[in-house]
């Protein structure tokens, strides 16, 4: 009985195998068009050190075959019954090292027992490096209610993904903004909102908890935006509301009634302002130049009753010397009122070249906006452009790797609704190549992951310090002082602005 | 032989009983319905319960909650559990050749049961204590004092992980009992000692060093992660069936004079003393019924039930006032008799307390809302509303199969195919729903389904496409009636609106399109809202041609003034025998039961945050 059940285990472990071995063969039929992958890794251009980019194939079949290969030396082989390619890391990454070039071969043999040849799918691969990690925030699709809620890190050369902080450790509280230095993952910042509220700044290998609120502004600091010197933060102060639609392609509508500018001293834990920023006009979304001589924002007109949700953002810049705390005057960079754009989330690139930035209809808050694409602008003359590779569907916050090279966003491209985070390649002349969707172990994974990547960061390495930041949420944040040199009196409407009223 | 045979025939009985009682009085099927316990064959899905201790069996938990969806399953599950964990003490004491009687045998399964009387209850509690059980007597059968010794040291670190805190915990109590039991010697202590020892420090250590989870996390977390609306609460009974596992064991291990006394199954006294146990087990039974049953917790589970399975029938006839009532009560009634057309008809014979509190649930954002407002809106057609709710309950409840399927059909009725496509790979996961999905499938690769579909279609043609939702619900309810002015429930909850809000000029500014949304006549509640308008306004609103107010009703609001003078307008005097005639109608509602008289509010709400 045990020999009988043995042979038939053998014979089925046979006819497993050789159903996953098939070779193409007999009359095999040439198409002429790339198969449907998914996601689509088709006509990209991925950087040297990025993760195997797993897909399955779109074709139905009953048999596959699928070949991945540079220019010349090792190639990998897969055939399988199923439609999923899992790639070897190891094989991968020699392809990627010795190649400019990646073609992938896909066969496919339908249940009629004919074999199809694909055309080659070819990618190009850049010799520049992308920053390793990418920090994200997981969120869930609702607007109000939250449960769990975390922000992590994920190796992009790897499928590595671990906790820079958890709300499971904290009392189910909201996590927000995180930001970095240069990309720097040992200089960072995050909000923590309603339980441990504060701002946790980790630098110098120390995590602490502070209050940013001072009695003259208006709320805790919001949108952050280091400055090059690792001292200093420009933030928002915003106070920001919410309104519901029926419109699934911008179900929500997120404004602000007023918000102004500061500046945030990490080593003083002073908080600064000056009245060119924090007028009656809503500044918002703070990002400082590459060299740290200027502040761009986006600013609307005050509010009233048509313009709180309605209102278009303009992009501005003000000069600052941080030596001597010295503000300049702001500069329109682009108007609104000119261009029609409502701009959002500026950023430049550490190169200094090119700022880019959101923009749709109305409104800054644009991951929830379809019309939301992004922009690039040149810095040397002021002139600007749409990427090409924007989607019908939500194209929006964005960072840039240290090497001005790649840029990782957020876009809704895949399903409408869930934000998911693309890498593109952007040349010297700040033309984008189509992006692609960063890769996971699972190919099924965007099928079936239920919550939004939330500001995309791109850093040089891991962050080390989860534990010590989950204990600096414990312990009581230490309040900031406001600038005693400030005059409060140049100060506006806007920042002495009562929240109560 | 008779002995042993009437041991099995008193234990079947005892287990065909409470395995009744669970199937017919309580019903895993409630369970299942409240928790919608999520599960998928994924990785995605997987992979957080690593994170965290106890997540292992969280898992397992999630997986085997499934099952609650056929009542046997699930009552065989609760058994199962619950007579494994007797089997396992009396595995463990057996070694001191004490025959465990009755009473002890059955007291774990019937505290068991007792805890499901609670339909938030997980099963992850019990499953952790079973486990920690098992490991209990593993170990225990190891006879080389060191091995075991090392094996009971790696199966701390290993069941704090796979089981959480309070499953060491009672893997530590309960092993030490085991081990005395085993052998009474002073050799035992350090064994003891380190094993209390690691209890206490495996759960710091690893919240120190590992876990991103909380201290308190990292020691009793014993239950699954919920938002606060489905949170189970211990209670005395979760203690008692933590606590009488190692009390169990310690009389075993004491060797209790009376317990001696009273054991049945080697006494040739057997009969006497076997009844006096089973009667003992009965009273035992019906106290904690008496004590922990709660009955109304029950209808509501049901009646939420009914409401999703759209048995509005068994609603209308099921819900009764008591006085204590639920919002989801009245809420659900409310719908029940919007959907068989009696609302404005039935408005006012039953008690409205809480105004149009009780027809749109959503002035606070709870999580308790919203499904319930989620599919409201659905009923209505506002599908933007329903989707802004149902995204609130996916984000507290992401996989609960109930938000994936409304999402699926307000996803059709928007056309997004893709999105709806993405939410019917993720319920494709869950076994119990494959007919489901393979009807929806469908509606994916020929879009053409949705428009033959009755109610799908229904809800496009009533859909809204406004920018920004209002506040206020009459607002909303005139989007509708803008969108389609043959929407009867928009209409109906409307007036029904205005009618609790006592707002009787905007309700008659809208009766002349009574015939619109189908009404011949005039409902109940619309007549006395007429009558008393009429009177106030000292004006006859005109109707659509061929509606007229009922006689009987004017004669009837004639008696009802007649009555209120009597009293000369003192509306404390006049309430009993107003409430006798006229208790159903709008008139007393606006007198005596309107929150805008008794300033009655919601007395409690989960409110997550």
């Amino acid at each position: 009985m045990k020999t009988f059940s043995q042979i038939i285990s053998y014979i089925l472990i046979i006819v497993a195998l050789s159903s996953c071995s098939e070779e193409p063969n007999g009359n095999i039929v040439e198409k002429n068009t790339e198969p449907k992958i998914f996601p689509d890794y088709s006509g990209i251009t991925i950087p040297v050190n990025i993760a195997p980019l797993n897909f399955y194939i779109k074709e139905d079949g009953v048999a596959y075959k699928t070949i991945i290969r540079g220019e010349s030396g090792k190639t990998i082989e897969i055939k399988s019954d199923k439609p999923e390619v899992i790639i070897s890391e190891v094989k991968w990454k020699d392809i990627l090292k010795n190649n400019q070039q990646l073609f992938i071969d896909i066969w496919v043999k339908t249940k009629e027992n004919q074999w199809f040849k694909y055309k080659t799918i070819t990618n190009r691969i850049s010799n520049k490096s992308i920053d390793n990690h990418l920090v994200y925030r997981l969120i869930n699709t609702g607007y109000v209610l939250w449960q769990k809620m975390g922000i992590y890190q994920r190796n992009l050369e790897n499928y590595d993904e671990e906790i820079v902080y958890s709300n499971a450790s904290g009392k189910n509280n909201c996590v927000n903004c995180h930001s970095f230095c240069k990309n720097d993952p040992q200089t960072m910042l995050m909000h923590l909102r309603k339980k441990f509220a504060g701002t946790v700044i980790v630098k110098n290998g120390k995590a602490t908890l502070y209050n940013t609120k001072t009695p003259y502004t208006m709320t805790q600091a919001v949108y952050p935006s280091w400055h090059p010197n690792g001292k200093l933060v420009a933030f928002s102060v915003n106070l920001i509301g919410q309104n519901f639609s029926s419109d699934n392609n911008h179900r929500i509508e997120v404004s602000d009634k007023v918000s102004d500018l500061i500046i945030y001293n990490t080593e003083t834990n002073t908080v600064t302002t000056t009245a060119a920023v924090s007028t009656k006009n809503r500044e918002n979304m703070p990002c400082w130049s590459a060299d740290g001589k200027y502040l761009y924002y986006i600013s609307a007109p005050e509010t009233n009753k048509s313009s709180l949700i309605y209102a278009k953002y303009s992009l501005v810049r003000i000069s600052y010397e941080t030596a001597t705390n010295k503000w300049g005057t702001h500069d329109t960079i682009i108007s609104s009122s000119k261009t029609g754009l409502s701009i959002s989330f500026p950023r430049t690139s550490p190169d200094g070249k090119y700022l880019v930035f959101s923009a749709s209809d109305h409104g800054y808050f644009t991951i929830h906006n379809a019309k939301s694409d992004l922009y690039i602008l040149n810095l040397a003359n002021n002139s600007f452009t749409k990427l090409i590779h924007n989607s019908e569907k939500t194209d929006s916050y964005h960072s840039w790797a240290t090497n001005s090279n790649w840029m990782v966003f957020t876009s809704k491209r895949l399903d409408g609704v869930y934000s998911r985070p693309f890498i593109t390649y952007i040349d010297e002349n700040g033309i984008d190549t189509k992006p692609f969707v960063i890769p996971q172990k699972d190919p099924h994974f965007y099928d079936l992951f239920l919550q939004n990547y939330n500001v995309p960061e791109l850093i040089t390495g891991k962050i080390d310090a989860a534990i010590k930041i989950r204990d600096a949420s414990y312990k009581e944040a230490i309040k900031a002082n406001f600038d005693k040199t400030v005059n409060i009196d140049a100060l506006s409407g806007a920042t002495k602005y009562d929240i109560k009223k | 032989m008779l002995k042993n045979k009437s041991i099995t025939v008193i234990v079947a009985i005892l287990l065909i009983s409470l395995g009744l009682f669970i199937e017919l009085i309580i019903n895993p099927l409630l369970h299942y319905h409240i928790q919608q316990p999520p599960f998928l064959w994924s990785n995605i899905f997987f992979n957080p319960f690593l994170l965290y201790p106890g997540g292992l069996t969280d898992y397992l938990s999630l997986f085997l909650s499934q099952f609650f969806f056929f009542k046997w399953a699930g009552t065989l599950i609760i058994l199962l559990i619950g007579v494994s964990i007797s089997l396992l003490i009396r595995g463990i004491a057996k070694n001191k050749s004490i025959t465990l009687d009755l009473i002890l045998f059955s007291l774990p399964i019937i505290l068991l049961t007792t805890l499901f009387f609670n339909y938030k209850f997980p099963l992850t509690a019990p499953l952790k204590i079973l486990i920690a059980l098992i490991a209990v007597y593993g170990v225990n059968k190891i006879s080389n004092r060191t091995i075991r010794f090392i094996v009971g040291s790696a199966t701390c670190l290993l069941l704090y992980y796979v089981s959480g805190g309070i499953a060491l915990f009672a893997f530590a109590i309960n092993y030490i009992i085991a081990i005395l039991i085993k052998e009474k010697s002073t050799k035992t202590i350090i064994e003891s000692v380190t094993i209390v020892l690691l209890s206490l420090a495996i759960p710091y250590i690893t919240f120190k060093f590992i876990f991103l989870i909380t201290l308190n996390n990292a020691y009793f977390k014993y239950y699954l992660d919920t938002p606060l609306f489905l949170t189970y609460k211990a209670q005395i009974i979760d203690y008692m069936f933590v606590a009488v596992i190692p009390l169990i064991l310690l009389s075993s291990l004491l060797n209790i004079k009376w317990l001696k006394q009273i054991q049945v199954f080697n006494e040739p006294t057997f009969k006497v003393k076997g009844l006096i146990q089973v009667a003992v087990v009965i009273l035992l039974s019906y106290l904690l019924l008496n004590t922990y049953y709660n009955k109304k917790e029950k209808q509501l589970v049901q009646l939420d039930y009914d409401a999703y399975t759209e048995n509005w029938t068994k609603i209308v006839k099921d819900v009764k006032f008591d006085g204590n009532f639920d919002i989801l009560e009245i809420f659900q009634l409310n719908r029940a008799q919007a959907h068989l057309g009696t609302l404005t008809n039935d408005l006012f014979r039953y008690p409205q307390l809480l105004g149009s509190e009780s027809l749109f649930p959503e002035t606070f954002t709870t999580g308790q809302i919203t499904i319930p407002a989620s599919d409201l809106y659905f009923d209505l057609g506002y599908i933007g509303n329903s989707q802004r709710w149902i995204y609130e309950a996916q984000t507290l409840t992401p996989y609960s199969p109930r938000v994936l399927k409304r999402l699926i059909l307000n996803h059709l009725i928007y056309r997004n195919y893709t999105a709806a496509d993405k939410y019917l790979k993720v319920l494709n996961q869950n076994f119990l729903y494959k007919d489901w999905v393979n009807k929806y499938s469908k509606y994916i690769t020929d879009t053409t389904l949705v428009d033959n579909d009755n109610l799908l279609a229904e809800k496009r043609r009533y859909m809204p496409n406004d920018s920004i939702i209002s506040d206020m619900p009459n607002d909303k309810m005139k989007t509708l009636l803008n969108q389609c002015n043959t929407n009867k429930m928009a209409y109906d909850y409307l007036q029904s609106y205005y009618l609790l809000n006592h707002m009787l000029g905007d309700f008659a500014s809208r009766l002349n399109t009574l015939k619109e949304v189908g009404y011949s006549n005039l409902p109940n509640s619309f007549e006395q809202a007429l009558l008393l308008y009429n009177l106030k306004t000292e004006k006859k609103t005109e109707l659509p041609e061929g509606i007229s107010i009922n006689k009987n009703n004017a004669e009837l609001f004639n008696n009802f003034n007649k009555i209120f003078y009597q009293y000369k307008g003192n509306r404390e005097a006049a309430q009993r025998e107003l409430y006798q005639s006229f208790g159903q109608t709008l008139w007393y509602y606006i007198l005596y039961d309107s929150p805008k008289v008794t300033n009655a509010k919601i007395e409690s709400r989960a409110v997550e945050y």
